[in-house]
């Protein structure tokens, strides 16, 4: 995907935004970058106090945290690997008031490369402590760099001892991608530590509180972290503020042994993002934090069964939902599966408003047609289903109502109509649409724009009922009348 | 007079040489001469618009733009947008297309078709989704089917520009001469501008008007990507409205051909009294002019009292106009492509169903 950037000036500085998304202000940055580098940079120093460091950032071409690390005159090397020049030219000039002209210091060496194929060319236990400040993930391919695979080629160039640290997303608006990011860490053979932190300039944006994580191949323990010593000159980070951001509320933390870890061959991270399946707390556990200088975890390394983002798995889970709506009518479907949001300008209830025009949808094929092209290759098909379809058409051909429907045949048609939904859900566009042709008016929400909750009970659910109670019944029959002519208007 | 703006690609019909029609993709170097051929034509869409497919492209979209030629001479094509996944469920979109010579509709339109089919076969879509800002359905439109949702508003409200300032004026309802003239008494200045800097001013103002609205607004980032593409082509600017040095609403026009369209706009909760969309649009309705528009287009309208526009429609419609319904989007659907994914599914799931 190409890449934009952006530049937005204002009285006391600079806004930088890669895709839209705000990478710093100048107001705060200092904040993000400094609880970014300093603890890991300090504990290296600590584990390592007779040793010149070597200091590898991935991503960071703006230059601000190479600036924090340069703090450290026990630091003797930088790599600093960046996949995008542009944003490496601006780390030269427009970033240089800010980032104190680190990009041209002569302990740092620029690459300007994908940070894989780089670090794939170092060798093992190569450096003291590894910063990753890559940028928020906007597509699948994104999530290269936050997959267990990346995190293992990581702590394979890490010194055994080493720290690193890495930009998460927000565990107060991303709770499951913001966990899955720390079973991966986990999973990967690094001790994690999640820190969140409230920066205002991301808070304006809506992105609330921001999370990062601190790891080693070694526990990170509370008496090491009492005793790190900072640079001088830092503007914003202090020991007790430090300690802080390790305590999360146990509210948020809740899912962060349900999640599945994040893999080259089965993805789950964008899924998450994407899908935050965010939840009214518990009262009774309102005020209790888990502080996770206190406690170490081992992983959980729970593997995705599939990509739940994938055509095949909203089939799969829209299946599973007919014969449980069969079996019990009154159950209440788990609408993130059943129409999972596919595009980051998306919210849940923007994809489940493309309910409403499912009917249409379905009515716009000619069925007729359909089957017979699928009937033409019935050797393709599994033999039962096959001659399911073939019954249907000559039902259809007949002008015979299509009622009480075989189950294969309504599995069918249950695959066409998530196919339909699908097409019209990836394209992100769709839900910004001006209007529908039915005269009702799509780019409005009906509501509030909160995420729902699964079996929050609204409209869209009473849809989804009607197409899982009525997959055999009447409503078919009139979407497939082949007298309704409401196509042709 | 709509006649004239808009129109279907079988009016005007000019006798046929026998030449036949090409297609192929358009190279970059023609950029100027795609460009031109679409802005040429009365339903020539900025949708269609090299720019715009650029914009499209950071957004994540895939773009193919291909020409249709009569012997050396570009005559039509389309711009088709994909937005890559790996399901095999997609769509091919062209918003604003297809561009098809008038006397050549229906081979033009053949060849798109079988040029679909192949991308679709390429990139695992199932239909493609056309929107021509046609007044009428030619007949070249067989096998087409009318889709739920538009991407472009179906309904608009079409101001023309030709007349001079005060038959504009003239034509206008009583309450928005009233209104217009109440905001120049209250001092609210107006400015067009292609500077950047503005977009942050631009997408406040909108979407607070998203959030007091309730309805779908793109992110920061969009904007960021659109602004930046249009105003580096040339054909988009913010205008601003302010009053003692706060914006109080803004809009995004875009210019292509002989069009000005007014494509997102908000206005503050504040100061409401001061009636500055009214003169936000007025300005930008003269701004078209100077650039030579001869159509204003208010970029979705609604005759219904009980539609999501009718609140806006009321609005626009006190600066008079007259309403223009294009046929909307349709789909064609590629049931061998559609066959494919069926059978991927039905084999693959087979076991997971009982």
């Amino acid at each position: 995907m190409a890449t934009s950037l952006f530049i937005e000036h204002h009285a006391n500085g600079l806004a930088f935004y890669i895709n839209g998304d705000l990478q710093f202000d100048t107001a705060d940055e200092a904040l993000y970058h400094e609880y970014l580098v300093i603890p890991t940079v300090s504990l290296a120093l600590q584990r390592f106090p007779e040793n010149d460091l070597r200091v590898l950032i991935c991503g960071g071409g703006d230059g601000l945290a190479a600036r924090d690390v340069l703090r450290f005159s026990q630091v003797s090397h930088i790599d600093l690997v960046d996949c995008n020049p542009e944003v490496l030219e601006l780390g030269t000039t427009a970033f240089k008031p800010y980032n104190a002209g680190s990009l041209e210091n002569e302990r740092v060496t620029v690459y300007s490369q994908e940070a894989l194929e780089f670090v794939s060319t170092v060798a093992d236990n190569s450096y003291h402590a590894i910063i990753c400040d890559f940028t928020y993930p906007t597509c699948p391919e994104d999530t290269t760099i936050y997959s267990r695979e990346w995190f293992q080629q990581i702590n394979r160039v890490l010194m055994p001892g080493g720290t690193i640290s890495t930009n998460g997303v927000s565990p107060e608006n991303r709770s499951n991608g913001f966990w899955c990011l720390y079973q991966t860490l986990l999973s990967a053979g690094l001790k994690a530590k999640p820190l969140q932190l409230e920066i205002p300039s991301f808070h304006r944006h809506g992105y609330g509180n921001w999370g990062f994580f601190l790891g080693s191949q070694a526990q990170i323990l509370r008496s090491e972290i009492e005793v790190i010593v900072f640079p001088e000159d830092l503007q914003t980070i202090t020991h007790e503020k430090l300690f802080q951001t390790f305590v999360f509320s146990e509210e948020i933390t809740r899912s962060r042994h349900d999640v599945t870890i994040h893999t080259l061959e089965c993805p789950q991270l964008f899924y998450y993002l994407l899908n935050p399946s965010f939840e009214l707390g518990e009262k009774e556990n309102a005020g209790t934090t888990v502080d996770f200088l206190e406690i170490q975890e081992s992983g959980t390394a729970i593997l995705g069964s599939r990509d739940l983002l994938k055509l095949e798995s909203m089939a799969q889970a829209w299946l599973e939902q007919m014969y449980e709506s069969s079996a019990s009518p009154d159950a209440q479907p788990n609408i993130t599966k059943l129409l999972p949001v596919q595009h980051r300008y998306h919210s849940p209830k923007m994809t489940r408003e493309g309910l409403a025009y499912l009917r249409h949808l379905l009515g716009e094929i000619d069925l007729s047609r359909l089957l017979n092209t699928l009937l033409e290759r019935s050797q393709e098909l599994p033999p039962k289903i096959a001659g399911e379809l073939k019954q249907l058409a000559e039902k259809i051909r007949a002008g015979q109502p299509i009622v009480n429907l075989p189950p294969k045949t309504a599995e069918f048609l249950m695959m066409l109509s998530v196919t339909l939904l699908m097409a019209n859900l990836l394209t992100p566009d769709a839900v910004f649409a001006k209007g529908y042709s039915s005269g009702t008016s799509s780019g409005y929400s009906s509501g509030t724009s909160v995420y729902y909750t699964d079996g929050y009970i609204n409209w869209e659910l009473k849809i989804v009922g009607l197409v899982m109670i009525g997959i055999g019944g009447g409503w078919l029959y009139n979407i497939f009348n082949p007298s309704d002519s409401s196509n042709d208007e | 007079m709509m006649n004239e703006l808009t129109g279907s690609p079988e009016q005007n019909l000019i006798v046929k040489k026998k030449i036949s029609l090409r297609i192929r993709q358009l190279n970059l170097a023609e950029r100027d001469l795609w460009d031109s051929l679409v802005k040429a034509l009365p339903a020539g869409c900025f949708m269609q618009s090299w720019a715009w497919a650029d914009f499209k492209e950071l957004e994540g979209y895939k773009t193919f733009r291909y020409g249709l030629f009569l012997d050396k001479s570009l005559v039509g094509g389309c711009i088709f947008y994909y937005y890559p996944h790996s399901s095999q469920a997609n769509l091919l979109i062209a918003a604003g297309g297809p561009i098809l010579p008038p006397a050549y509709a229906d081979e033009g339109i053949q060849l798109l078709k079988e040029t679909a089919a192949n991308l679709a076969k390429e990139v695992g879509a199932i239909a493609l989704r056309i929107e021509p800002i046609w007044t009428e359905k030619p007949a070249c439109f067989e096998g087409f089917v009318r889709a739920p949702a538009d991407l472009l508003p179906s309904e608009t409200l079409l101001i023309d520009l030709r007349p001079n300032e005060a038959e504009i004026l003239a034509a206008m309802k009583p309450k928005g001469r009233y209104n217009l003239r109440l905001s120049n008494r209250h001092g609210v200045a107006t400015e067009f501008t292609t500077n950047s800097q503005a977009i942050p001013l631009f997408y406040d103002i909108f979407w607070e008007t998203v959030q007091r609205q309730q309805f779908f607004g793109e992110p920061y980032g969009f904007f960021i990507n659109l602004c930046q593409s249009l105003f580096a082509a040339n054909m988009a600017e913010i205008g601003l409205a302010t009053w003692r040095g706060k914006v109080l609403a803004a809009i995004l026009v875009v210019y292509w051909g002989n069009r000005a369209t007014y494509l997102y706009g908000g206005r503050s909760f504040e100061h409401r009294q001061m009636m500055a969309t009214y003169a936000l649009h007025w300005a930008a309705m003269q701004q078209a002019k100077a650039r030579g528009c001869t159509v204003y287009d208010f970029y979705g309208f609604s005759r219904e009292p009980n539609h999501a526009y009718a609140n806006f429609s009321k609005f626009k419609s006190q600066f008079g106009g007259v309403p223009v319904t294009t046929i909307g989007a349709h789909d064609y659907f590629f049931y061998e492509r559609l066959a494919d994914t069926l059978i991927s599914l039905l084999r693959n799931l087979e076991g997971d169903s009982k």
